[in-house]
């Protein structure tokens, strides 16, 4: 990293690392050196809605994949379900297994690279280590077992796709209706042989977080840790459910404010708000205003709405997640670590019983239909958070309109909040240690942002922190390369 | 075998030069050749890779010359890692340290003009992306690999 000060005195840090997109931190200080605000800015245009317009709707599923590398398959999911809606046809049984079985295999994939080997450094190898080997290639040379488990989880995830659709990303198979391909029996057992070793790594990582959560419990319990409310998707009894839940909005105190809302009726409960600052919108829970009504999506999120897992061994980590907050909404933004990997062991766990279903090798895999309405709304569980797909056509089923609200569009307004309360604790003044800004990067991390969803990114990931002084000067400026 | 990556986003103008002459190459059916495209590279390519006697990386650059073709050994050191984006110096160091084996690798960049939302590879960058295809045929069907 360099560290630049320039005659302005400002400090800069790009990129911030190990996430995804182009953005900025800038950090205000007070005269006394202590943090007044801190801001996320987003500074890259989203274009890929409008892009989309005009073009017939049935082509979305095989389009919007191509926003992301890493959650093609809820994109993917998502926009199925709006052309779904607006053909009036609902999948097959086979054809929605399958789609619930890739899904999983994204969302394994997704939360093991985030786990494994972007954050683990943080835990692994100190906060405060040397910058230059405190990411993947030191976990590889100090764990590498642990890196390799991780890669091999990674590539099951990825395997579900390939022996499904024979693409290991932007698969081409879902489609409105279902499936285009059927899963083989060879490919069935194939994939079943990886569900131990996927487990028993899943769970390795569950104990070095609860390892580390221990040891380190103030800091942890700290960490940018502040009150909001939670939106995730939940099955009939509310559990956690990620491909096909309806919605459920929690307040702050765990209280439900809304629960089994059809995904169709998301603008009634959720509005966005420009800001001048960022190029991501702030979207918010409409009943509470702007100012009251931020929420968070994603892996926290979806453990403290929901009220059980499906699955024994992810039930058994989600009533101990559960348990450090007596049952109320944990706050803590470290607890997205956590919370992915419990997640992750569910995921695992429901494949198997996918894979065992014996209908999950029928051909009977898709259903058809035409134009029927002119409106669809689609939803499905990223690994980031909720995802909205809505379609509004003219009767050629050409797009006249295209909405996506994405999770870090949606996590924006907390991980400005994050920033700030981790700014507030670990900077002060203009001189600030690599460390501390890591620990200010990191709160970032937690949410695994992917802003080239919400906006757009070529290759890597540059973020600035910017420092200033009570004047708004800029007094400090940090760049990675 | 010789494995042809081809990498980038076709809905993102000229980042889809890179699929676009992994595709080239597809067609053209040439023996000790496997043809993949994909919009990043992924750790779990490693194995992949390999697994190839070497490795030949397509993509879009956004700075340098308009057309380059080198071995990894003289590429500059980057080693940027995040959720979408794995700088293949860093892909090539985690095969040596994980695997102990190295991956014979080269890289094909071809520099991109737009990057915005589209289909259309500028004309400029297609002219380089015919250049490309032609070294790659040559280094493919050159003694040493035969």
């Amino acid at each position: 990293m360099d560290n630049q000060i320039d005659k302005k005195n400002t400090i800069l840090i790009s990129p911030v690392t190990r996430i995804e997109g182009h953005a900025k931190i800038t950090i205000q200080l007070q005269a006394d050196g202590s943090v007044s605000d801190a801001q996320f800015h987003v500074n890259e245009f989203r274009g890929f809605e409008k892009f989309c317009e005009g073009r017939l709707f049935t082509e979305m599923p095989a389009i919007t994949p191509r926003i992301c590398g890493i959650c093609p398959v809820s994109h993917s999911v998502a926009s199925a379900k709006a052309c779904e809606m607006i053909m009036g046809i609902k999948p097959t049984y086979t054809g929605n297994l399958l789609r619930r079985l890739i899904h999983i295999g994204q969302n394994v994939s997704s939360h093991a690279l985030s786990f494994f080997h972007l954050s683990s450094p943080d835990f692994l190898l100190g906060w405060d280590s040397d910058p230059a080997t405190r990411n993947i290639l030191g976990i590889a040379e100090k764990f590498p077992d642990l890196s390799l488990r991780g890669i091999r989880l990674r590539k099951f995830g990825q395997e579900i796709s390939e022996r499904i659709t024979g693409k290991k990303i932007h698969s081409m198979g879902i489609l409105p209706g279902g499936m285009g391909f059927p899963l083989s029996e060879a490919n069935r057992k194939a994939l079943l042989v990886w569900i131990p070793e996927a487990i028993q790594t899943t769970l390795m990582g569950i104990d070095i977080i609860k390892k580390y959560q221990e040891d380190n419990k103030e800091m942890v319990n700290s960490f940018a840790n502040f009150p909001t409310l939670y939106l995730g998707t939940v099955g009939p009894d509310g559990e956690n459910e990620l491909y096909d839940g309806k919605l459920r909005f929690i307040d702050a105190d765990g209280k439900i404010l809304k629960d089994q809302l059809d995904p169709a009726k998301y603008l009634e409960y959720i509005a966005e708000r420009s800001i001048d600052w960022s190029y991501l919108k702030y979207p918010y829970y409409k009943p509470y205003g702007f100012e009251k009504g931020f929420y968070r999506v994603g892996p926290l999120a979806r453990l403290n709405v929901a009220s059980k897992m499906k699955t024994p061994k992810a039930q058994k980590e989600f009533l101990n997640f559960k348990s450090m907050t007596g049952g109320k909404p944990n706050h803590g933004t470290f607890f997205f670590h956590y919370t992915r990997l419990i997640e992750m062991l569910s995921s695992i766990e429901e494949a198997e019983q996918i894979l065992k279903d014996p209908q999950i090798t029928s051909e009977n895999i898709q259903t058809f239909g035409k134009w029927n309405n002119p409106e669809g709304i689609g939803c499905s569980e990223a690994p980031r958070g909720t995802l909205f797909h809505h379609y509004g056509t003219d009767d050629s089923g050409k797009l006249l309109k295209v909405n996506l609200l994405i999770a870090t569009g949606q996590n924006n307004p907390s991980m400005n909040r994050s920033v700030l309360e981790v700014a507030k604790q670990y900077v002060n003044g203009k001189d600030v240690k690599e460390g501390a800004l890591n620990r200010v990067e990191a709160a970032i991390r937690c949410y695994d942002p992917c802003l080239s969803c919400s906006t757009h990114a070529i290759g890597s990931m540059p973020i600035t922190i910017e420092i200033k002084d009570h004047q708004g000067q800029t007094i400090n400026v940090l760049e990675r390369s | 075998m010789i494995g042809v990556v081809g990498i980038g986003n076709p809905l993102r103008c000229d980042d889809g030069v890179g699929p676009y002459i992994a595709s080239a190459i597809d067609d053209m059916h040439l023996s000790g050749v496997e043809v993949m495209i994909t919009q990043q590279l992924h750790l779990e390519f490693i194995d992949k890779f390999l697994q190839y006697d070497k490795v030949v990386i397509v993509d879009a650059c956004v700075t340098g010359c308009d057309f380059d073709f080198y071995p990894i050994k003289k590429a500059q050191e980057r080693r940027v890692a995040s959720s979408h984006h794995l700088d293949v110096n860093l892909l090539s160091d985690l095969a040596k340290r994980l695997y102990g084996k190295e991956i014979d690798l080269y890289i094909c960049s071809v520099r991109g003009e737009n990057f915005e939302i589209g289909e259309v590879v500028s004309t400029k960058v297609l002219a380089c992306a015919q250049k490309a295809i032609e070294v790659i045929c040559a280094f493919l069907r050159s003694k040493d690999h035969a």
